[in-house]
């Protein structure tokens, strides 16, 4: 046996500088702006196109058509197939990712720095000359549908997709992303060809490009492929959700069998321009956002309830969801319930201790630099403050600002942002099960749905 | 593409360790594999060795229940650790000050988890990965199908017959007494692999590691796995097998017996995988969802698994009203035109794989992994170096010996599902 003693954690050794890249921004005449974060000694570069083309401002009839409109693009263009454009992807190494979300469309691939310049060309092609082909569009459409069935046998999707509703009633954020069977049914190549002419236009979008690369050669480039896109759009407001809708009501959607119960509980959140930011993200640390949270203790460590428990902030343009959301027991189903809502209360009550503020706030500016490690984190970043609003030294600081946050900011904030009478709660389980002991919890009026 | 530098050393007590330095950024990976899976329970064992990896997790000699995650978590890391049938694998990812907390927190429960084990943890982690059974297996649509493929793949008398995740009462039915065996037997540093790889200086690594691990007492002989490892090269047959109940959409899998990882026929394999599968340019991709229309999804993966026999498997989703006899015929149409396949297909999955395999190996956690990987599969780290150019080295004729030798009706499991029953 070594002399040393094992009993005491190693002291940490002499920490060393980390810097979140900085960002170069420049833009074309037509009004494209392009960011550039540089990332030396990495043999990968990676490409985000982002456009103001989300989800949130499409009423009820177009629900998925920001969705469907990205997923079209690779549908063909005025050159090539959908087959040849893969192939031509896909012969340089590379693949598009499509994502559309509630905010904007963002289109990003990643390569090899020396095939860079072929790379972007087949981007611009993309996104500048698609052809949304009527009977490729009615395939999309058709898959999109047959998804929709897989997640009405899922019992997570169900119970995420049943809170939204149950939580912003009409609202856009209150209908699955992707659309309904209603909406989709409705679409067609005129629609998605006039939401791409309005939306996909350089005036309000932006190229970010990390790797080791520098602005110059970038935008060269950019100007090559981009420069006779035209057109912009101006920003309107996004949903401004005024109250949670059902408050506190119990919803238990029935699964007939299901071994276990997906739980849902939360109310309206916040957006992401909100003042209380900082101190929302050291309070879900504290609460649910890490694996030594109170709420994960409680439901997993300690009673064996759940393999995991967590809670978050869906920080949008508008005010996204709150919540808790796990999978327990169906015989713990309401034991569950009862623990998940009172270490909600507790922690908006009391509020965190100083060794909690410590040890989230030490985890959350800790984990910073493993945020930027590859060229893709660095681009998602990049993006986020193209999407709200943000200045592009904004990473330089987050860890100052983390650091900043005072248990009393995280005390108010919770207070003001985390409100258990306005909390609506979904399970999806076996209601024969479960039904009697969510009443016995008293909490609220219970409804039962098919 | 640069060389990823890497020292091997070898302490007294058998644990081999890669060093792998890189201060591109100020974090470092600290990755252990130990050479324990699945494959290596006992009939009326099953699950065990992925309900060992949770009790790793509650605390050793001088790291109560709970702290390991507290301390890496305030030190700004991530961790976790996985079972697969072969081994199972602990990681944490950190700033790189931090390296030597990693090491303490590793070092401690390979040398001194079992005084910290009491019924109430076991308890307590036995209903953690019953509901982690049934959150991610039973309580899924097509959620038994992995159960399904390998008993028809692997004969029972093979280790890879039975899931990672284990039967239900073989969990409930575990003793602190199977714990404390498993460790013993198993858990010991001639039967692991620590690989530390990021920003770190190589000599101060050394040093730490000699003084955390150093003194961790040698274990026995690993036992051999049991049953019967040694296996046919073909299934023999095509074996079937059809449900019917409670998922959205119709289902076919189709698995097949390839070589092991660690022979080098495994390679076209994976190759002739990629061509039916990877990107949308893909061949069933094409087929089934692009031209036939007759899929919502495709995919397909081959399993890189070292004892007897590795497997490939490809799967198609129908679409609400499709049957699953278009689909499997379909499926095998493709994979019998995979004995004709053409160069550039090849050199487009090459270029493919070769972007993921490097964007893979930027992470320093990733890193760490393939190079614990190639340790204990091949005893030889070095190994990552070359992995892009055994795959270059595939030819067309390759794959299409490949497709002869292990593609043929001889040597398929089929799994169909389909929607049905009253649910």
């Amino acid at each position: 046996m070594s002399d040393r003693d094992r009993t005491l954690a190693p002291e940490s050794g002499p920490i060393r500088d980390f810097q979140a890249p900085s960002v170069i921004a420049e833009s074309l005449d037509n009004g494209l702006k392009i960011k550039v974060a540089r990332s030396p000694q990495v043999p990968v570069v990676t490409v985000s196109l982002v456009l103001d083309a989300g989800e949130d401002l499409l009423g009820a009839e177009k629900a998925g058509l920001a969705v469907l409109t990205g997923d079209s693009l690779e549908e063909g263009t005025s050159r090539w197939s959908g087959g040849e454009l893969a192939e031509q992807l896909e012969n340089n190494g590379t693949g598009l990712s499509i994502d559309t979300d509630w905010d904007c469309t963002t289109i990003s691939l990643s390569c090899l720095a020396g095939r860079l310049d072929t790379v972007l060309e087949i981007l611009a092609e993309v996104v500048l000359n698609p052809l949304f082909p009527a009977d490729e569009v009615s395939r999309l459409v058709g898959q999109k549908l047959a998804l929709i069935e897989q997640r009405k046998m899922n019992p997570g999707s169900v119970a995420t997709d049943g809170m939204r509703k149950m939580v912003y009633g009409d609202m856009p954020y209150g209908r699955p992303l992707g659309g309904t069977e209603e909406s989709l049914a409705s679409m067609n190549p005129e629609l998605i060809t006039n939401f791409w002419k309005e939306r996909y236009v350089p005036g309000g979008s932006g190229l970010v490009v990390a790797g080791d690369v520098d602005m110059s050669e970038i935008k060269d480039l950019a100007t090559r492929c981009f420069s006779d896109w035209e057109g912009s759009v101006d920003r309107q407001s996004s949903p401004t959700p005024e109250a949670t809708q059902n408050q506190g009501k119990i919803f238990l959607i029935d699964r007939p069998g299901s071994v276990q119960s997906e739980i849902r509980i939360g109310h309206v959140g916040q957006p992401r321009e909100t003042d209380d930011y900082f101190p929302l993200i050291v309070a879900n640390t504290i609460l649910g956002g890490a694996f030594t949270s109170r709420l994960n203790a409680n439901l997993r460590e300690k009673n064996g309830f759940t393999y995991g428990v967590r809670s978050s902030f869906q920080f949008r343009r508008g005010a996204g969801p709150w919540g808790v959301s796990t999978a327990v027991g169906t015989d713990v189903t309401a034991d569950a319930v009862k623990a998940a809502v009172f270490e909600v209360e507790k922690f908006v009550s009391e509020g965190p201790s100083e060794e909690e503020m410590e040890s989230s706030r030490d985890y959350i500016a800790g984990v910073f630099p493993l945020r930027f490690e590859t060229t893709d984190h660095i681009t998602s970043h990049v993006v986020n403050t193209l999407v709200y609003g943000l200045p592009d030294d904004y990473y330089q600081s987050h860890r100052e600002k983390v650091r900043m946050v005072t248990s009393e900011d995280v005390r108010q904030a919770v207070k003001r942002c985390i409100r258990p009478d306005e909390m609506t709660i979904v399970v999806v389980g076996d209601a024969e099960n479960v039904k009697t002991s969510l009443l016995a919890l008293g909490w609220g009026e219970l409804e039962i749905l098919e | 593409m640069a060389s990823i530098p890497v020292e091997q050393i070898t302490l007294d007590n058998g644990l081999r360790v890669n060093l792998s330095p890189d201060s591109n950024t100020p974090i470092v990976a600290v990755n252990l594999w130990y050479g324990v899976g699945s494959r290596n329970e006992r009939p009326g064992k099953t699950g065990f060795a992925h309900l060992f990896e949770h009790m790793m997790f509650e605390g050793s000699l001088n790291i109560p229940k709970g702290v390991h995650w507290e301390l890496v978590e305030r030190a700004g890391g991530s961790m976790n650790a996985s079972t697969w049938f072969d081994r199972t694998n602990y990681f944490e990812t950190l700033p790189s000050h931090h390296l030597e907390l990693a090491l303490w927190l590793e070092s401690d429960r390979m040398g001194w988890m079992l005084p910290a084990i009491t019924q109430e943890k076991l308890d307590n982690q036995r209903n953690v990965v019953i509901n982690e059974k049934r959150q991610r297996y039973d309580n899924q649509p097509y959620g038994d199908w992995g159960e399904k493929i390998q008993a028809m793949v692997y004969p029972k008398s093979h280790p890879y017959h039975h899931t990672v995740i284990g039967s239900m009462e073989d969990i409930e039915g575990s003793t602190l007494e199977d714990v404390s065996d498993f460790f013993k037997t198993f858990y010991v540093p001639n039967n692991a692999v620590l690989t530390v790889c990021g920003d770190f200086d190589p000599a101060t690594g050394r040093k730490l590691i000699q003084k955390h691990f150093g003194d961790i007492p040698k274990g026995g002989a690993i036992p051999e796995i049991p049953g019967e490892p040694n296996l046919a090269r073909l299934i023999g047959e095509t074996k079937r097998e059809h449900v019917e109940g409670d998922v959205p959409l119709p289902r076919v899998i189709m698995a097949f017996r390839i070589p092991s990882y660690t022979e080098h026929g495994f390679y076209p394999a994976d190759v002739a995988s990629s061509i039916l599968g990877s990107g949308r340019s893909s061949r069933l991709y094409d087929s089934l969802v692009r031209k036939k229309r007759i899929a919502k999804d495709v995919a397909s993966f081959v399993f890189p698994l070292t004892t007897g026999a590795g497997m490939l498997m490809v799967w198609a989703t129908g679409l609400p009203d499709g049957s699953v006899d278009d689909l499997e015929s379909v499926l095998s149409e493709e994979i019998e035109k995979m004995s004709s396949v053409r160069d550039e297909e090849i050199s487009r999955v090459i270029a493919l794989t070769e972007t993921s395999f490097i964007r893979q190996i930027e992470q320093v956690g990733e890193r760490a992994d393939l190079l614990s990987m190639f340790s204990q599969f091949f005893d030889d780290p070095n190994r990552l170096n070359s992995e892009v150019e055994r795959l270059c080295s595939v030819s067309s004729r390759d794959v299409e010996t490949f497709t002869s030798d292990f593609l043929g009706e001889d040597n398929r499991a089929v799994l169909t599902y389909m929607p049905g029953g009253d649910s």
